[in-house]
């Protein structure tokens, strides 16, 4: 490395402009694919159920996309400008930095676009990458470091300017928590995995991307300005703040989990604090703005303002959102989607356009035009605002109505307008792009550096009203002066090293080991023995759901929360994920949680709803998956095989645990009352509410006002598998089996309706509607009784008929349908499908001469004409639906 | 006790840094060194990048 004494300084140009280049490259790409992530919202089948193109694929691709490919490329071409400015020595080598470039675009972003659009992934937020892309990428950060930090070392620490620390801690700690933040979480497991990630999501933000966000702002204020900046006091009290804080904050992603309540609460007062410190950074850079205008004329300078601006947002939005009281309310909602993107693309994207562009008018050959680029501005600040605001509001009526205890898709339907809004903010946010790129690559040639230019001639006089600083001072070259202070230099770079990796440490300590070590014990203590885990294809459709990116709309973590207790179950224990590696809790519900859903619905269900979503839930957002089927929803092939049979085995190791699980866990645990409310002693809460419960009691219906909704309840609900008429002629009908019942040949009582309502039919796709109110449950009972057919039916009086059919009956059924009737035979407890009550539904003659002769496929009900002759069948046909109680109606 | 060594530590450096920073004239002056060394260091290179032929 060579130190140059005196400006000018070798800025490598043609990396600048390479970085520059590839990071817009790379953000039109990224936006392609989060834009084709939102179309899918209102279109879920827009890429035809490609598993390529599938929405959890190109999330992941997005996500990587704008932080390595776009964000990465944008700072690394504004450290190729800045850092030979900052250290006024050229950099470690030009060949470097030209195979860094090869390595960080060539062999990280974009294999792992392809690698996880292939299916090769990690599901782990922030770091969806396959762990070979991270190591090139490990790789990739250490040749930064080579190749930017050693011109640091050689300028005394009274000589870093705020930038230069920003840069340094950026650089380090990025190193320090990537492998941290990659590969930790698949070397541990369950909610340690998850504390792990956590700690990465964060640091992600906050170690890598804010670092250097916040050394372009400290750097081109002043330097686009003229002026230097308000306070170096106030931006190292704000350096300092920000290193020690945010690494602390990780955990706060994962309130109310059975992550330690201590850690938990560590990062909520973290990330308070965090907002404090925000407070004087920005505060100082907005006093360094004095002077510049409202909207500032410099392009850069522009850009940089408004992300500011928009740091300031997003900070106080973190700090207020970590809080437990807004937490409960706006977690998992669109809320958090609409702060990551003011992150990303508001903050960091501003500030890396500003840098850029800063960096761009100072290349000598390069075209420039300024007029591209403030129309990028406009419709950049428009698109992304609208964006925002349009998710924040989404994410409240989300919150709202999952506390309201509404159906789910409620809360999707309540979504549409505002993911549409979000589609269209992406038209002027991708023409921004567009022009950015326009505004870099036409315009004459060399028109930014005639403007720096001219901007430079000017008395300085005219440019800042600050005092000048004093040779001394101002010697851009005392970098040799302060080297010769020799062991003092020294001394303070180890105490500021020690001190800053000390911060990284403190956090993967309290948040991360520490935490590690409860849960263990905890894990230990109230784990049952013998815990089934998974078979080697629920295994195998774990790693399907992981690489399809499910985890991205589909919870595994059920709160500490009323609401959530109600909807999904018992809160999730440390001891039920013990095994997962990693973690597959997430951080977004789009879709309900998952962590209790196997058994609730069938597998014939689970496979229609791979194969053809909407064709069972007809409101449903979620993108087709039928490249795992052989053409049909009965033709699945190993892999649909294998992810349902992982879906089937969520929280199974739950539902086996009651009751000796739980007394185990609760006599562990009772000693310690922060744990004590781990164990849970209802069969319950231990299983989904939806999940289909036969002879449990039902809610009284008395008093109680049919809702009004009852027709689009139907059509919502049950349309899908009974068809439009009730005649179990539903789109996905032919795909059931048992298949759906006929309702319309059949007349119901209203107590076994409500019990079918409220618990389901075991062994069927006829699941337990417990989601839905009284009020409404009533309302669809109104529905089925009053389906045309229903009611018209009325059984046969002829005595002669009913004493032979009797006759047969107590020949034949009695045995699995009981005495009476009532579905309650010797036999009956055996059969995964309860046999027919007919005290309490009666079907039509045709209907029941139809199941005498074809019997009920997928039942224990098998055909009788070969015992039973056509009398005999007529007989027992009257006989049986005498035997319905009409009082019962 | 994670919420108390978070917060008094954090308050503690702060304090420590604030009153060292207050009580020091020449502490004030070398914090805010860097500031007016960069701006030079920035316009020095706007100068010359002027000056190249």
């Amino acid at each position: 490395m060579t130190h140059v004494s005196s400006a000018p300084v070798l800025v490598p140009g043609a990396l600048v402009r390479a970085h520059s280049l590839a990071a817009l490259a790379m953000l039109l790409v990224s936006a392609l694919f989060g834009i084709l992530v939102s179309l899918q919202f209102l279109w879920p089948d827009l890429t035809g159920g490609s598993l390529t193109l599938g929405w959890g694929r190109l999330r992941y691709a997005h996500t990587q996309g704008i932080m390595l490919g776009w964000l990465g490329n944008a700072f690394l071409a504004f450290l190729y400008h800045a850092v030979p400015v900052l250290t006024q020595r050229r950099l470690t080598s030009v060949t470097m930095g030209w195979c860094l470039f090869a390595l960080w675009n060539f062999m990280a972003v974009v294999p792992g676009w392809v690698l996880v659009l292939s299916g090769v992934s990690q599901p782990l937020e922030w770091a969806e990458f396959p762990l070979v892309i991270d190591a090139f990428l490990l790789l990739a950060l250490l040749l930064a470091a080579v190749q930017f930090l050693p011109g640091f070392f050689r300028v005394g620490l009274d000589s870093l300017y705020v930038s230069s620390w920003y840069i340094l801690g950026g650089l380090v700690f990025t190193l320090l928590a990537f492998p941290m933040g990659n590969v930790v979480p698949e070397l541990v497991s369950g909610a340690t995995s998850a504390a792990f990630s956590g700690l990465w999501i964060h640091d992600a933000v906050g170690l890598f991307v804010t670092p250097l966000a916040l050394a372009i702002l400290y750097y081109v204020i002043p330097a686009a300005s003229g002026r230097p900046i308000y306070s170096h006091f106030l931006s190292m009290l704000g350096f300092w703040g920000l290193f020690f804080f945010y690494p602390l904050n990780g955990t706060h992603h994962y309130v109310f989990s059975v992550i330690p309540m201590a850690a938990q609460l560590g990062a909520i007062a973290a990330s308070a604090l965090l907002g404090v410190i925000v407070v004087i950074v920005v505060s100082n850079l907005l006093l360094s703005l004095r002077g510049s205008g409202f909207i500032p004329r410099d392009p850069a300078l522009r850009f940089v303002a408004v992300s500011v601006v928009f740091y300031f947002i997003v900070s106080m939005q973190g700090a207020s959102q970590a809080q437990m009281a807004l937490n409960q309310l706006v977690h998992f909602s669109d809320w958090v989607v609409g702060h990551s993107h003011l992150a990303m693309l508001g903050f960091a994207t501003f500030a890396a356009i500003g840098g850029i562009v800063h960096a761009w008018q100072r290349l000598p050959a390069a075209r420039y035009n300024p007029r591209a680029i403030n129309a990028a501005f406009w419709l950049l600040t428009v698109g992304i605002s609208v964006m925002v605001i349009d998710l924040t509001l989404a994410g409240l009526v989300q919150g709202e109505l999952w506390q309201a205890a509404t159906p789910w898709l409620e809360s999707v339907q309540a979504s549409k307008p505002y993911w549409l809004v979000r589609v269209v903010s992406a038209v002027p946010i991708t023409l921004g792009f567009v022009l950015l790129g326009v505004g870099l690559l036409t315009g004459e040639i060399g028109a930014g550096a005639r403007a720096v230019q001219a901007v430079a001639a000017q008395p300085l006089a005219t440019r800042a009203s600050v005092t000048q600083p004093s040779a001394s001072h101002a010697n851009a070259s005392g970098a040799a002066h302060d080297v010769s202070n020799g062991g003092r230099l020294r001394m303070a770079y180890v105490v500021t090293a020690v001190a800053g990796i000390g911060f990284f440490a403190l956090s993967m300590l309290l948040l991360g080991l520490w935490p590690g070590q409860v849960i263990d014990a905890q894990v230990t203590a109230s784990s049952p023995p013998n815990v089934l885990q998974l078979t080697a294809a629920e295994q195998r459709g774990r790693q399907i759901y992981a690489r399809e990116g499910c985890a991205y709309c589909h919870t595994q973590q059920v709160r500490y929360l009323e609401d959530d207790i109600r909807r999904f179950g018992a809160p999730t224990l440390a001891w039920e994920v013990q095994f997962d590696s990693p973690h597959l809790w997430g951080t977004r519900r789009i879709g309900p949680d998952l962590a209790r859903a196997g058994g609730v619905r069938s597998v014939d269900w689970q496979y229609a709803h791979l194969f053809a979503p909407r064709s069972v839930v007809p409101q449903s957002i979620m993108p087709s998956y039928a490249a795992l089927f052989d053409g049909a929803p009965n033709k699945p092939t190993q892999a649909a095989r294998d992810l349902v049979a992982y879906l089937d085995s969520l929280g199974r190791a739950r539902s086996l645990a009651w009751p000796e699980g739980e007394q185990h866990a609760q006599s562990q645990l009772s000693t310690d009352e922060h744990q004590a409310h781990l164990a849970f002693s209802s069969p319950e809460l231990n299983n989904h509410p939806a999940l289909a419960r036969p002879g449990k009691s039902v809610p009284s219906l008395a008093g109680i006002t049919a809702a009004t909704d009852g027709k689009a309840l139907w059509r919502d609900y049950c349309v899908a598998c009974h068809g439009v008429q009730g005649r179990g002629d539903g789109p996905a009908a032919a795909w059931l089996s048992p298949a759906p019942a006929n309702l319309a040949e059949h007349r119901y009582s209203r107590t076994y309706l409500a019990t079918v309502l409220w618990n389901g039919v075991a062994g069927t796709s006829m699941p337990a509607w417990r989601d839905l109110s009284a009020a409404q449950l009533l309302a669809l009972l109104d529905v089925v009784q009053n389906l045309p057919a229903a009611a018209t039916t009325s059984a046969n009086s002829d005595t002669t008929l009913l004493a032979a059919g009797a006759e047969v009956y107590a020949a034949n059924c009695i045995q699995c349908h009981g005495a009476d009737g009532r579905g309650d035979g010797f036999a009956a407890g055996t059969f995964a499908v309860t046999p027919v009550d007919f005290s309490a539904q009666q079907p039509s003659a045709t209907q029941a001469l139809a199941v005498l002769r074809n019997g009920v496929p997928g039942s224990p009900m098998a055909p009788w004409t070969e015992r039973l002759n056509d009398t005999q069948q007529q007989a027992v046909v009257a006989y049986v639906r005498s035997l319905f109680l009409t009082t019962a109606e | 006790m994670l919420i108390d060594l978070i917060v008094f530590s954090s308050l503690l450096l702060f304090g420590l840094y604030s009153f060292y920073w207050a009580r020091s004239p020449a502490l004030r002056e070398r914090i805010e060194r860097p500031k007016q060394v960069f701006l030079q260091q920035a316009q020095q290179f706007d100068q010359a990048q002027r000056e190249q032929p």
